[in-house]
């Protein structure tokens, strides 16, 4: 087996990953792999086993069976090489509260290997909207700064695999769309990006593909773009609204219609499409047609009924 | 190249702490308490009556009594010193004979008596420091190297770099070291400075005895052994040499403190936890070593060493009573230095880190 050429295409493999802490498996069995430029979402309920997973990851654990390469080198045998192309925050990012933005970043600029150090930090302060703030001391940092900081020294020593451990906890709305975007440019740049969330509709937003995690267990593992083309329901706002349910459920549609409005239930994008185009030939006029819960629903269908609850 | 870079980052993290301050400031209180002691004691001095003068032609009576003690050592050659008494008068001698040899050839007087000598002043508040403020000190400085990053939640984006853990732990361990050396080595000068500032500059060229033996005799009678320092092998140094030796030990006996207080932090993860465990680890050692007098075991607690310079210069044996040497202390103080690093790296090299 070529591990170089492995290496290159997928940026991070989990080949059986368990962990067994005082006699209990927190994690079990993990196959994953994240190739470079894709966003790969791992979702699953507090305390599933998604911090367990990713300290496993940045070696700040070892597994009890299985191997993790990063780049094609195992993480446990290799740890240096391994470590070179990752940048991470594993919860929360904890930094030194008595040195300055920029003295924090020196920090793990030096200890990466960083060549140019001072135009390094520069270019991920600019990157990540710190440049102003960066020689004033962490501790008088917002919870916000202190975020961005623990971007900008995940990303200091140009990494191409980034993992994330719910990164958008405690940030405000404006600042999660911020980092989504900032996210999904560094995915287009070629990044892998490795993103822990308990929220669906972070995940959808943000991610490629997605691992859903149980009790540390993968349940479901599937592309975002697959599972929201697979079902859903539509919302539509038409003329002659109780005519219209009666003509669309007369057609074999499951129709909900209330004060004007028309829910039609599990439809793929085939099926949308046809109906559109059956409604309005049949004379009626379509003033709003919008899908919702598609992700949510085909969720549901895939991981079965355990799921739920906390993911949503 | 990344071990320069860990020692880089570990003292920039060091010396921007709120502990270093917190430690520069209690050193502070320390070299001001001496100072007043010094200064009560050089008032005390000046009530005394003036005692006569050193007289100027102290190289005759220096002779004479040279050659008084050379006679009687000669008569007393024969006969071997084996009880106390004997062994005492023998190493009055010797030592009179070495103070009036060291004299002469490098005419030196003796002080005036009623004048202080900082020199030797500060000598024996070192002597007591090294035992119990400046370990306190170093705890206190190094003391949660590890734990307190362990607590902060810091370690965690310390690990994931392309650093192997034991080239981040062996970076933290030469700062942690290199620090409590270079702390107690000014510490030990700060003293100097304040007492030569009090008590005036004179004393450095006075004779300093090192590499006492001490000898213990058992008599009929007695319930302990009477210590006797023998001046076979001694040899004496100018005052000044003796205490930058002294300093020098000073600041290798808190590189071992140092250690201790490191392996305290590995293997405890609590910040405050570590701290307390390095500071009752000295305290408890320091007990134990003068409770349990005269015990041989004692000479393998590393409290016993923590003043090389006693080892060397006679104190320590008569402390615990038994005889030490300095190649003794300091194999002591390497064993346990040694034993306790490979035990931090162990645990650090393999530790899962969970909780941080
Ligand atoms: N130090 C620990 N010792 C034992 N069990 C732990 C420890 N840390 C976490 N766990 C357990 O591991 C499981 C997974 O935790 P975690 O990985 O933090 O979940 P998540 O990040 O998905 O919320 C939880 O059931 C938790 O109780
Ligand atoms: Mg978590």
């Amino acid at each position: 087996m070529n591990v170089e050429h492995e290496g290159s295409v997928h940026v991070l493999q989990l080949f059986d990953v368990s962990k067994r802490i005082g006699g209990r498996e927190i994690v079990r069995q993990l196959n994953m792999s994240v190739r470079a430029g894709e966003v790969y979402g791992f979702l699953g309920p507090n305390g599933a086993g998604k911090t367990t997973t990713i300290r496993m990851i940045v070696g700040l654990i070892r597994p009890t069976r299985g191997a993790i390469r990063v780049c094609g080198h195992d993480v446990e045998r290799d740890p240096v090489n391994a470590k070179r192309h990752l940048g991470a925050i594993v919860e929360n990012p904890e930094m030194y509260g008595y040195l300055t933005g920029r003295q924090n970043l020196l920090h793990y600029a030096r200890l990466a290997g960083v060549d140019h150090i001072e135009a390094r930090i520069e270019r991920v302060a600019k990157r990540v909207g710190l440049e102003d703030r960066i020689d004033e001391k962490v501790k008088r940092y917002s919870l916000g700064m202190r975020q961005r900081l623990g971007v900008a020294q995940a990303l200091i020593a140009d990494p191409k695999l980034l993992v994330l451990d719910e990164p958008t906890n405690g940030l405000d709305p404006a600042g999660i769309r911020e980092f989504r975007e900032l996210v999904r440019a560094l995915a287009a740049e070629g990044l892998a990006v490795f993103v822990s969330s308990h929220l669906l509709s972070e995940v959808e937003q943000m991610c490629d593909r997605v691992a859903v995690l149980q009790q540390g267990r993968v349940i479901a593992e599937a592309s975002v773009a697959e599972l929201r083309a697979r079902a859903g329901s539509l919302l539509l706002r038409v003329s002659r609204w109780d005519e219209a349910a009666s003509w669309l459920r007369a057609r074999g549609f499951d129709v909900e219609g209330k004060d004007g409005r028309l829910v039609v239930a599990r439809l793929d994008d085939a099926r949308v499409a046809s109906l559109l185009r059956d409604l309005v030939a049949a004379g009626f006029d379509v003033y709003e047609a919008a899908r919702t819960g598609g992700l949510e629903q085909s969720f549901l269908a895939l991981t079965g009924a355990e799921s739920g609850g906390d993911t949503r | 190249m990344r071990l320069w870079r860990v020692v880089q980052n570990e003292w920039m993290k060091l010396v921007r702490r709120r502990r270093l301050a917190v430690v520069v400031a209690l050193a502070l209180c320390l070299v001001g308490m001496f100072a007043l002691g010094e200064h009560h004691e050089r008032q005390i001095y000046s009530r005394v009556p003036t005692q006569a003068e050193v007289s100027a032609d102290w190289r005759a009576s220096a002779q004479a009594n040279l050659r008084a003690a050379e006679a009687q050592l000669r008569l007393l050659k024969d006969s071997s010193a084996n009880s106390a008494g004997a062994a005492q008068t023998l190493a009055e001698l010797q030592q009179n004979v070495q103070e009036d040899r060291y004299r002469l050839a490098r005419d030196v007087a003796p002080l005036s008596p009623n004048l202080l000598d900082g020199w030797s002043e500060t000598s024996q508040f070192v002597g007591v420091a090294t035992k119990t403020f400046i370990p306190l000190l170093v705890v206190i400085l190094v003391g949660d190297m590890v734990a307190g990053e362990m607590t902060q939640g810091t370690i965690k984006l310390l690990v994931v770099r392309p650093v192997r853990r034991r080239t981040l732990l062996l970076g933290k361990w030469l700062v942690s070291a290199a620090s409590a050396a270079a702390l107690s080595f000014l510490l030990c000068f700060a003293f100097l400075g304040v007492a030569l500032a009090i008590d005036g500059p004179q004393g450095a060229m006075q004779p300093e005895w090192l590499n006492i033996h001490v000898r213990f005799f058992t008599q009929p009678g007695a319930l302990q052994a009477t210590p006797v320092a023998v001046y076979n092998h001694a040899v004496v140094w100018p005052m000044w040499q003796a205490f930058l030796l002294q300093s020098a030990l000073v600041a290798g006996a808190m590189v071992a403190v140092a250690s201790i207080a490191f392996t305290c932090s590995v293997l405890f993860p609590s910040a405050m936890v570590s701290t307390s465990a390095a500071m009752g680890s000295i305290i408890i050692g320091f007990v134990v070593s003068a409770m349990a007098r005269g015990q041989s075991w004692v000479r393998m607690l590393f409290t016993t060493h923590l003043s090389l310079y006693g080892d060397l210069a006679g104190g320590t044996s008569f402390t615990i009573g038994s005889p030490v040497t300095l190649a003794q202390g300091v194999a002591v103080l390497l064993a346990w230095t040694a034993v306790l690093l490979a035990a931090s790296f162990l645990r650090f090299g393999r530790q899962d880190i969970l909780n941080a």
